[in-house]
Parts: structure tokens; C-alpha cells; sequence
């Protein structure tokens, strides 16, 4: 019950805030809960900010992981997604007779190249579920398309005639066409050709 | 609005101090521990603004009640007569007994392990109902406390037996 986290007089001798908190998660070791526990039966302040707090944290609603903002966690899942051996989904999902409806979009990901690198052969991507059409394109650092095409697949390769400056920087994205004119972008990535390793 | 704002200030003050009193210990949510910070935090504000909550008479009478409760019903399953109404006026002998009965239910707590005692505490004295106890202390389900409940109060009347609170009766 150090009081160096608390120096609010009020709250000196009483349970400290992350004590109370990791009793609320079942976190303590058992030592440490009896003693949080002991302390309870005997300190009508504490215990009241206990049930309080118990009812305050039982009764927040459970966040809807699959509405979470796309950002990262997307990025992150659709790497998964294509790096993982894809599962049998009647494994995992009840029989459906109904396409589900889409809630999210999850845009997709440019996966390489990325950073520096030796050569740049092609373009890959991340897909995204629902798309049939993606849209790549590369820029040089004034932000002029040097190159752009569209294809159902994931990946693209990269025609001879672009011609990338050593050590230059040079950006490419890629858009997915989810429904008929909509259109979800990858961030913009940069990459550069480095000379060669020897 | 006040609240929220005072709370993100001081969440902020000195560079974060308060924030950085997380300790991820991998088992604590950051969510849960800032509820309770947050909490406290908003408390303060409170009683910055109008002062401490005047201990009025009502919530003791209230929590002299609810600990009788437990005497109460010890004294229904040890039989002892005449302890429910024993703060009537004109009634010395109860009144006696039912002091007596407290005191003896005192010692006998005290040898309790905690966590019995902070259960017997939530029910009888804030008189919970037993799914929040189990909320609170982590029990399973209700039927966990009931069973808890069930166990130590079943000590509870050994151990005020074997002080003699039965014998004591004329």
C-alpha cells in the first residue's frame, strides 16, 4: 500500500489504485489478495469503491471487435489472412445460405516492396475480401504516376520500362473496388532501389 | 463536462505521472485501472467542489441495521430468544444478550480468514445480493457464494457454539 502512486491524502492508507484494479481482474497473487481482501473486510471506504467500481467495470459493454476502426488491426488481419494457409471454412462457420452482408471494408495492404531494397520486380498486395478489381500505381517523389494498372489479382509485375533512380524514393498504393464504384486505398508506401548488395 | 475536463488535466499533470502509475503487469487491464483511476479522480473533483459529503445520521442508522442483520440471524439459528427486539427500551436483559452476542460474533470473526470476512461483510453489512459478490470477489457464479455463504456460516455458528453464546441461554 505504498503511497508514492497516491499522494493525495485522502487515499493514504487505503488500497492503491492498481491494487484495486488487479483485484477487479483477478490479478493478484493469492499473498497479495488476502491481503487486498483483509484490508476490505475492515475499510468500509475501500470496500464501497470496490462494489462501486465492480459494477462501473462488469457492466461496460463488451467491445464489437469486428466494428473496431480498420487501421492496423485490418492490416494486421490481412497479412494474416494471406500468410496463413486459409482454413476450411465450413469448419469454422455455420452453414450460411445467405452472402453476409458487409459490414467493414478492410482496405488492402501493400506488402512489397517496402524500405530499401535491391530490385523491384513486382507488386504485392494483401487482398480484400468482396474485391474483384484492384487498382496499383507508383509515383515518383513529385507525386507523378509513373505507372498504373488494374487487375483481379494480387500481384503485379512491374513492366521493364520504368526505370528507377538508385537511391531515389518512389511511393505506390493500391485500391480495391469492393462494390460497383467504390474504391478502398492502401497507404501510400515508400520504397528505393538501392545499389546492389555485392 | 467540469469532471472531464479536471480528470484529463490531472491526467496530464507532470508529465504524465499519473498515467505512467500503470503497471502492465500483463494481468491488469489498462482499461480497468483507468476506471478506477478515473473514479477516484472525479471523487476528488467532487469534493473540491462541495466538500466532503456531510456524515449524516441516516446511511449509520442504515449500516447498524444492516450489521444487526447478521446477528439477527445467528441468534434466530442459535436460538437465542428475545435478541430481535432487544434494543427495545425496558428490555436490559436482551439488551445485554444481544451485546454480548456481538461481542462474542467480534472475537469469532477475527480468527476468519479474510476473504470470509469480506464475504460476510458484503452480504451482511452492505447486503449485496450474492450475484454482485460474486462480481466483486470473483466467485463463479451466485450459487458459489450461496455455497460460501452456506460453509462459513455453518462455522460461524460452530465457532459460537464452542464459545458458549448457546449455553449462555437462562
Amino acid at each position: 500500500m505504498a503511497a508514492h502512486m497516491y499522494p493525495d491524502p485522502s487515499y493514504r492508507g487505503h488500497l492503491e489504485a492498481g491494487e484495486v484494479a488487479a483485484y477487479l481482474d483477478r490479478a493478484l497473487a493469492p499473498s497479495e489478495r488476502t491481503r487486498v481482501e483483509a484490508h476490505l473486510a475492515d475499510c468500509d471506504a475501500c470496500r464501497t469503491e470496490v462494489v462501486a467500481l465492480a459494477r462501473l467495470v462488469r457492466a461496460r459493454p463488451n467491445p464489437r471487435r469486428w466494428y473496431l476502426p480498420v487501421g492496423a488491426l485490418a492490416a494486421a488481419a490481412a497479412a494474416l489472412l494471406l500468410l496463413l494457409p486459409r482454413p476450411e471454412p465450413e469448419l469454422l462457420e455455420p452453414p450460411d445460405y445467405r452472402e453476409p452482408v458487409i459490414t467493414t471494408t478492410v482496405a488492402p495492404v501493400a506488402i512489397a516492396p517496402r524500405g530499401a531494397i535491391t530490385t523491384a520486380e513486382r507488386l504485392v498486395w494483401s487482398s480484400v475480401p468482396h474485391a474483384d478489381r484492384y487498382r496499383v500505381a507508383v509515383f515518383d517523389d513529385t507525386g507523378r504516376v509513373l505507372w498504373e494498372t488494374q487487375t483481379s489479382d494480387t500481384v503485379t509485375v512491374l513492366p521493364d520500362h520504368i526505370r528507377f533512380v538508385t537511391g531515389a524514393p518512389y511511393h505506390w498504393k493500391v485500391q480495391a473496388q469492393t462494390s460497383w464504384n467504390r474504391w478502398v486505398s492502401s497507404d501510400l508506401v515508400e520504397f528505393s532501389i538501392g545499389p546492389p548488395r555485392p | 463536462m467540469d469532471a472531464y475536463a479536471y480528470l484529463l488535466e490531472h491526467l496530464r499533470r507532470d508529465d504524465f505521472r499519473r498515467l505512467r502509475g500503470y503497471v502492465a503487469d500483463g494481468r491488469t487491464k489498462f482499461t480497468t485501472w483507468l476506471v478506477v483511476v478515473a473514479r477516484r479522480l472525479c471523487l476528488d473533483h467532487l469534493r473540491q467542489r462541495y466538500g466532503r459529503p456531510q456524515e449524516s445520521e441516516l446511511p449509520d442508522r442504515e449500516a447498524h441495521a444492516a450489521r444487526r442483520r447478521l446477528v439477527d440471524l445467528l441468534a434466530e439459528e442459535l436460538d437465542v430468544s428475545g435478541v430481535a427486539d432487544a434494543t427495545a427500551e425496558g428490555n436490559p436483559e436482551a439488551h445485554l444478550r444481544a451485546k454480548e452476542l456481538s461481542r462474542a460474533l467480534a472475537g469469532v470473526l477475527a480468527g476468519f480468514e479474510p476473504r470470509d470476512r469480506l464475504l460476510l461483510k458484503l452480504r451482511f453489512d452492505d447486503g449485496l445480493p450474492a450475484s454482485e459478490i460474486g462480481q466483486v470477489m470473483g466467485f463463479a457464479t451466485q450459487f458459489h457464494v450461496y455455497r460460501r455463504l452456506n460453509a462459513v456460516l455453518g462455522q460461524l455458528r460452530a465457532a459460537m457454539r464452542g464459545r458458549g453464546v448457546q449455553d449462555s441461554e437462562p
